[in-house]
């Protein structure tokens, strides 16, 4: 039986945490030649396939599967946790897993925001479940965007227009994140973006506005394929635990699959968070009041005297009587 | 008798020069004509005050003009909220644009409404404001004085 090199293990194990983006699966895959240096022609042609076919989620978890499917002939077997399968649910469980343990999260402070369980989008933890197998769907679909917005409204009686905009959001399947004086900050699922952004413009008069779509699905795919690969390497090094035959052996595998664990979470944290935010679009509203007069130099002004007179300051200073 | 008493009006109008007359409510005080430039002006014990202007328009401008003239001139020289803007129809068949908006003065919110109506080469227009909580008790006799209104 072939004896597996614990240090070509720990090399693995580093590239999988430190790997990113398109580098990281070169690097994997060059670990993996050292773990299974039999079967070289099929990381070979995983290689090629991730670097010249334009890095496809889909296929990349087939590769792994097969690789996973395919042990190596010295490799220990069977493998039954090491499956392209298992991947797949692990990766999906990732975003519910850490979804499920969201209690105190803003949506749950500011509860009374939030819409019945009837509105058509739940919350972060659908979200997050939601997200990883969304992100195989939508790497043939489209991009993922991050919407945010900020507009600047110069309103009439800030507080009551703060709750017109609460309503808007609680109506758009939303909740409140953040309120002060002269803001609030509110997320709304991504679906209802453009409306509830249209109608919270109307309650107030614009008077600047920024709208941004930050597309994620490059991040989103890097990291779906190195939660894979990070969970891959963590069954292996659980194995490889089982059949340690000394303290030494058994303490360095430890030392790397509490390292390996620890990528898994940040990986499944980071997943979350893009998730959530994929999810639910923010929305910031800045209030300022209507007080004062905004004239301004240049502004133009129609040669109308009586539009000048036009005022409540006119209307209501009465005459004494004689 | 009754053709006196007609010709009585007629003149009484003319000496007064308004062509438009607004019935102000019950519990209002009306002040002099003429005075500031409106053509009548009536106001509440609280302060709640309607007004009636007649307006020379001579290179007669069209309702959407006027209409987008003032709200221009409120919102982004005077600062003032728009908050509702509708179609309205007063007592004499004529169709204008309900403005309101909302001021922020002496650190509490004030309502101004202006009522827009144009007819050949003149703008008619009526103003209602006052202190947002004592304009919302008197609104239902506001809005009736209005749709009451003729010229």
């Amino acid at each position: 039986m072939r004896i597996w090199n614990l240090g070509a293990v720990a090399a693995l194990a580093w590239v999988v945490g430190c790997g990113g983006g398109g580098q990281q699966y070169g690097s994997t895959i060059a670990s993996s030649e050292a773990v299974y240096s039999d079967d070289e022609s099929v990381m070979r042609s995983v290689s090629q396939r991730l670097e010249f076919d334009g890095i496809e989620v889909r296929s990349q978890r087939s590769d792994l599967s097969r690789m996973a499917s395919s042990p190596p002939p010295d490799a220990p077997s069977p493998m039954p946790s090491a499956t392209g399968e298992s991947y797949e649910s692990e990766a999906i469980s990732a975003g519910a897993d850490s979804a499920s343990s969201n209690e105190g999260s803003p949506r749950q402070r500011y509860a009374d925001a939030t819409p019945p369980p009837a509105q058509p989008v739940a919350g972060t933890a659908r979200a997050g479940a939601d997200s990883s197998s969304r992100v195989t769907d939508d790497a043939h679909h489209g991009p993922l965007l991050i919407y945010t917005a900020t507009v600047h409204l110069s309103v009439f009686e800030v507080e009551r227009t703060q709750q017109s905009v609460i309503e808007i959001i609680r109506e758009a399947g939303g909740f409140l994140q953040l309120q002060n004086d002269q803001q609030l900050t509110v997320r709304v699922p991504a679906a209802n973006f453009r409306d509830a952004l249209a109608r919270i413009e109307q309650v107030g008069d614009v008077l600047h506005r920024n709208v941004q779509a930050l597309d994620v699905s490059d991040e989103y795919r890097d990291l779906t394929i190195r939660l894979q690969n990070a969970l891959a390497m963590r069954d292996r090094l659980q194995l490889l635990l089982q059949q340690a035959s000394t303290t030494e052996q058994a303490l360095q595998v430890e030392h790397e699959l509490e390292r390996v664990t620890l990528i898994v979470e940040q990986l499944r944290g980071r997943m979350q968070l893009l998730g959530d935010r994929l999810a639910f679009s923010t929305i910031t509203v800045m209030f300022q009041p209507h007080a004062e007069p905004t004239d301004q130099p240049g502004t133009f002004r129609l040669p109308v005297p009586w539009l000048d007179e036009l005022t409540l300051t006119h209307l209501l200073s009465l005459p004494y009587e004689d | 008798m009754k053709k006196t008493s007609m010709i009585a009006a007629v003149l009484l109008l003319v000496a007064c020069g308004s062509a438009s007359h607004l019935t102000p409510p019950a519990n209002f005080l009306a002040l002099d004509e003429n005075e500031e430039g409106y053509a009548q002006r009536a106001t509440s014990a609280e302060g709640v005050v309607i007004a009636t202007r007649e307006l020379d328009n001579d290179h007669e401008g069209t309702l959407a003009f006027w209409v987008e003239a003032i709200k221009q001139r409120m919102q982004h020289t005077r600062g003032y909220a728009l908050t509702a803007e509708s179609d309205i129809s007063i007592a004499s068949g004529q169709r204008g644009k309900q403005l309101r908006f909302g001021h922020d003065e002496a650190g509490g919110p004030y309502v101004y409404w202006l009522n827009i109506f144009v007819e050949g080469d003149r703008v008619f227009i009526v103003e209602a404001g006052g202190k947002q909580d004592l304009f919302t008790t008197t609104q239902p006799q506001i809005e009736q004085a209005i749709a009451a209104y003729r010229f």
